[in-house]
């Protein structure tokens, strides 16, 4: 066995994949020796899922005064206001939440070793772990890559996972696939230059069709809903693969829909006006109000037409690139049967068993598009699962649908490509594991975010109300209308939307009120959302509710609903038939706190025994430091120098003047691409520009120094070939960080002369 | 790397068959910890995960370790698991084991003291488990047991007041490294305290 889990996972991971987890943890090495700009810092490990938690501006209110925490490294930090020592949030990203049975034993095995054993399946198909070590995460990277998972641009102001329907390729009501597409934009955008510089996180989806439209489309920045046209050709009709298109959609405290950019954007098209998208965004978008930074307040602000005609024009002129089309001449579905169809026989099930396996056969399975087929959803307690349950579940992926696994957005998981004759004895096997809750999707599957728990935002206790309502409508479910069972409870701990209340048909959202001198936890209520259609609707605001009360609140609603709805109206209907002051006048009463010395379970949220404070509020890192592609891209130089440094410590002298040289190109190419972005990325092409650009133009040239500097990074180019003694490779690092010292003055010169693209 | 270095060790005690204790009713009682600093580690949270079956339960999360109360397989328990490999740093494995059964018997101890939540349940130490939450150290295999088997023996049998001490691997080859621990001691926790402080001195 290795001495490090580098040595050991050399082989099973990629090369770049590698390196860029080096390049990390020699990030958090210059962090530990406070030698690295705190915001580029949070940013960069923001852009490898490494996420902030509750608490780690080392201050807690323990309920009855705020508390510091003394890590042992205090006043190190890993961020602004952010402790180095604080545990942290780690968020892998799952692109269209596709993992395999390998994967899962992996993630397994990094919950127990590097956080609190749970895995917990976010609402856009992430995992999350909690209480995470920054000093833990270089290795936690690697041991993902080694099963081709990456972390990169998890968070911050990047492309985040790409979602897809969780039936998709097996869906009745589907145009096609969508997997296949989502995987492409998701390797495509990964990444790529033009999504560096976004002023805001920036999401995408893919849903496979209109109705029901699982896969959310229209609430995010890109959406898209698989659709075909039909042609008539001369030897009979084409059938071509193409996307209903939107752009600009969102949720956030302010939701917005997304508008219509194409009802037909071709198949081969996807990726090119996705990128010219990005362009137009990174160089667009807002970027000093982090409020108003979204994609949506882009296309608001120069109108659809003109979004359009922006993005069509940079689309027009994007140098071409392979991967546009490389995909498409071989599209294959993402995952198959490993076993034949079948049909269930009902006469298997004994009779013991009967009651429950009905239960959760009538809400957990689904028929799939292909006969003999079913999809089985594990219902997850707030999306949460064990380690154990986790490796356990690989082996049952393996016995029955091998990898046709997915996370879902409603905090689930799906098993496709069961076969109906094994639904039996799948359940008894996911009963051993305790997977085999029964209510997928219905009332008492309740989504929520984080809140309070882990969330530096939230603002009242999300799980723990969604817990609360789940535990209580699953008591009542035997004597619950089915028009009530059917209906979805989404729970956001602030206004930020990450439970996404605004798409339930029952939404809660975290807030506090004073009362009598007290901070009392309230929700604000939300009704008649719309999930399906791909978040057809938002819900209708009604007021804030006491935290406390809110499960009286869902029984009086939903006690109305059934009694008042005309023949089978929907419930957002009814909701919008009535009206927000027939709501507002119905729960007018449960909208009183009662006196503190009369009940002091007001005074504190649901599973926190604390009195309630919004004191323990911080700094959300949601919407990351923004960060620029040039100080990334001279930091990225800078850290070349000090591995250089490093080489040169151990007597690695060729590797020490390489690694110099490799600072200046960086430092070179990202001048360069200020003002011609579409340079090669090879030495020679920024070379020429370089001397094109900044050499010739003078722009490089230092008052005093003149062209020295440039001359150094010139002559460096040139001796790549020619073996470095250790003087020179001493010489060379000297000749680098001067030259990395006036390619930061050469970008001041810059900025002021208005020189930037 | 000898599975002597390993540093993310846990020790996980049970109360006797006849507990009967509230999982829940450990929540407020892990946030009073924090408000008093029941415990001597830099106490951060309090995570209840009592929703999730076989589930780490109610976590007290502290910089240096976990805490979790929690009745995993059926069996309630006290988890205690070290989070930073530095807490041990200059440690011998036995000086390792020494710390970690010292901090897992000191909380439950102080859990036993919980009167109204305990209701008089005690925590065994005829057995327990030890396990290494680190697959490259120490994966779970015959070879890291037996090198880890003689310190740990010389340790266990002094602290527990013991002759004899049985060790047991449990799990597969994919689980943690974990091995059951059977001392046939009847000795109260607090006792194993006592006796571990003795041996640091």
């Amino acid at each position: 066995m290795a001495a490090t889990w580098k040595e050991e996972l050399a082989p099973a991971m990629a090369p770049e994949l590698a390196r860029e987890i080096d390049v990390f943890e020699s990030q958090v090495e210059l962090c530990r020796q406070g030698k690295i700009d705190e915001k580029i810092f949070a940013e960069t490990r923001l852009r490898r899922g490494v996420y902030g938690q509750r608490y780690d501006n080392g201050q807690r209110h323990d309920g009855m005064r705020t508390r510091t925490l003394n890590f042992p490294r205090k006043g190190l930090a890993k961020g602004p206001g952010t402790e180095f020592d604080a545990p942290g949030m780690m968020r892998i990203k799952i692109p269209f939440g596709a993992l395999t049975p390998r994967q899962l034993e992996v993630l397994a095995e990094i919950a127990e070793e590097y956080s609190n054993g749970i895995l917990h399946v976010t609402t856009r198909q992430d995992i999350q772990y909690h209480f995470v070590h920054l000093d833990d995460t270089p290795d936690l990277m690697r041991r993902l890559a080694s099963v081709g998972i990456t972390t990169r641009e998890a968070c911050g102001n990047s492309v985040r996972n790409v979602t897809a329907c969780q039936v998709a390729g097996v869906c009745p009501t589907e145009s096609f696939d969508v997997s296949p597409y989502a995987h492409a934009l998701a390797d495509f955008l990964l990444g790529h230059d033009d999504a560096q510089d976004f002023g805001r996180k920036f999401k995408v989806a893919f849903s496979g069709c209109q109705t029901p439209g699982c896969g959310l489309s229209r609430m995010h920045d890109l959406g898209y809903i698989a659709r075909i046209r039909r042609e008539e050709g001369p030897e009979g009709p084409v059938l071509h693969r193409g996307f209903e298109f939107f752009v600009g959609g969102g949720l956030g405290a302010v939701p917005q829909q997304a508008k219509v950019f194409d009802e037909f954007l071709p198949e081969a098209e996807l990726l090119p006006t996705a990128q010219a998208v990005c362009r137009v965004f990174g160089r667009l978008g807002e970027k000093k109000n982090r409020a108003r930074a979204r994609l949506k307040f882009l296309v608001n602000k120069l109108g659809l037409e003109e979004f359009r005609r922006l993005v069509l024009d940079e689309r027009a002129k994007l140098p071409e690139d392979p991967r546009w089309l490389a995909y498409l001449a071989d599209i294959a579905p993402v995952d198959a049967a490993i076993r034949p169809p079948s049909e269930f026989n009902p006469a298997s099930v004994p009779a013991a068993m009967a009651e429950e396996f009905q239960a959760w056969r009538t809400t957990n399975v689904e028929d799939q598009r292909q006969a003999g087929y079913a999809v089985v959803t594990l219902a997850l307690p707030l999306g949460d699962l064990t380690s154990e349950q986790t490796r356990r579940l690989a082996d049952v992926a393996r016995k029955y649908v091998g990898n046709s696994v997915r996370l879902t957005v409603e905090q689930n998981i799906v098993l496709r490509w069961v076969p109906q004759g094994d639904l039996l004895s799948l359940y008894q096997d996911l009963r051993e594991l305790r997977l085999h809750r029964p209510g997928a999707g219905t009332i008492i599957d309740v989504t929520s975010c984080p809140g309070t728990d882990t969330c530096k935002l939230g603002i009242s206790s999300s799980r723990g109300l969604a817990w609360e309502l789940s535990e209580r409508l699953a008591a009542q479910n035997d004597s619950l209308n089915a028009a009530v069972r059917g209906l979805r409870i989404k729970v956001s701990g602030c206004f930020n939307s990450c439970g996404q209340h605004h798409v339930g048909d029952l939404g809660f959202l975290g807030v506090s009120r004073k009362v009598n001198g007290y901070t009392v936890p309230h929700f604000q209520v939300v009704l008649g959302g719309e999930w399906g259609n791909n978040a057809g609707a938002f819900g209708l605001g009604v007021g804030a509710v006491p935290s406390k009360r809110i499960p009286d609140v869902v029984e009086r609603i939903t006690g109305v609903f059934i009694q008042e709805r005309e023949g089978n109206e929907a419930f957002q209907a009814f909701i919008k038939r009535k009206g927000k002051t027939f709501v507002r006048e119905l729960i007018q009463d449960l909208l009183t706190v009662p006196a503190y010395d009369v009940d002091r379970s007001f005074y504190s949220d649901w599973g926190d025994p604390r009195e309630y404070t919004i004191g323990d509020l911080g700094v959300g890192e949601c919407a990351g430091e923004v960060v620029s592609p040039v100080d990334f891209g001279l930091q990225a130089s800078e850290r070349d120098l000090f591995e250089s440094q490093e080489q040169l410590e151990k007597e690695s002298f060729q590797d020490a003047a390489d690694m110099a040289y490799r600072a200046m190109l960086q430092a070179a190419k990202t001048l360069v691409r200020l003002q011609e972005r579409d340079v090669a990325d090879e030495p020679e092409a920024i070379v020429e520009a370089f001397r094109r650009r900044l050499l010739d133009t003078r722009l490089f040239h230092d008052p005093f120094a003149g062209a020295k500097f440039a001359h150094y990074f010139l002559r460096a180019h040139a001796a790549t070939d020619i073996e470095a003694s250790p003087e020179e490779a001493r010489q060379r690092i000297e000749e680098a960080q001067l030259f990395i010292e006036a390619a930061h003055a050469c970008y001041g010169r810059m900025v002021e002369q208005g020189l930037t693209q | 790397m000898s599975a002597l270095t390993a540093t993310r060790l846990g020790v996980r005690f049970y109360l006797t068959e006849d507990a009967e204790v509230d999982l829940a009713d450990c929540v407020p009682v892990f946030h009073r910890w924090i408000q008093e600093e029941a415990l001597s580690d830099i106490l951060i949270d309090v995570s209840d995960y009592t929703h999730v079956p076989d589930g780490p339960g109610v976590l007290l999360v502290a910089h240096e370790a976990s805490y979790g109360f929690d009745d995993a397989d059926g069996r309630l328990g006290l988890q205690y698991r070290v989070r930073r490999p530095e807490w041990l740093q200059g440690q011998s494995p036995a000086g390792k084991w020494r710390r970690v059964l010292g901090a897992a018997a000191t909380a439950a101890a102080l859990l036993e003291g919980e009167t109204a939540m305990m209701r008089g349940a005690r925590f065994r130490t005829d057995e327990f488990d030890v396990s290494i939450a680190d697959r490259l150290v120490a994966p779970n295999t015959d070879a890291t047991l037996e090198q880890l088997e003689g310190s740990m023996k010389a340790l266990f049998s002094r602290a527990f007041g013991v002759n004899k001490v049985e060790l047991r691997r449990q799990g597969e080859k994919r689980t943690m490294f974990s091995v059951r621990v059977r001392t046939g001691s009847q000795m109260p926790v607090g006792d194993v305290v006592s006796n571990l402080e003795a041996l640091a001195a």
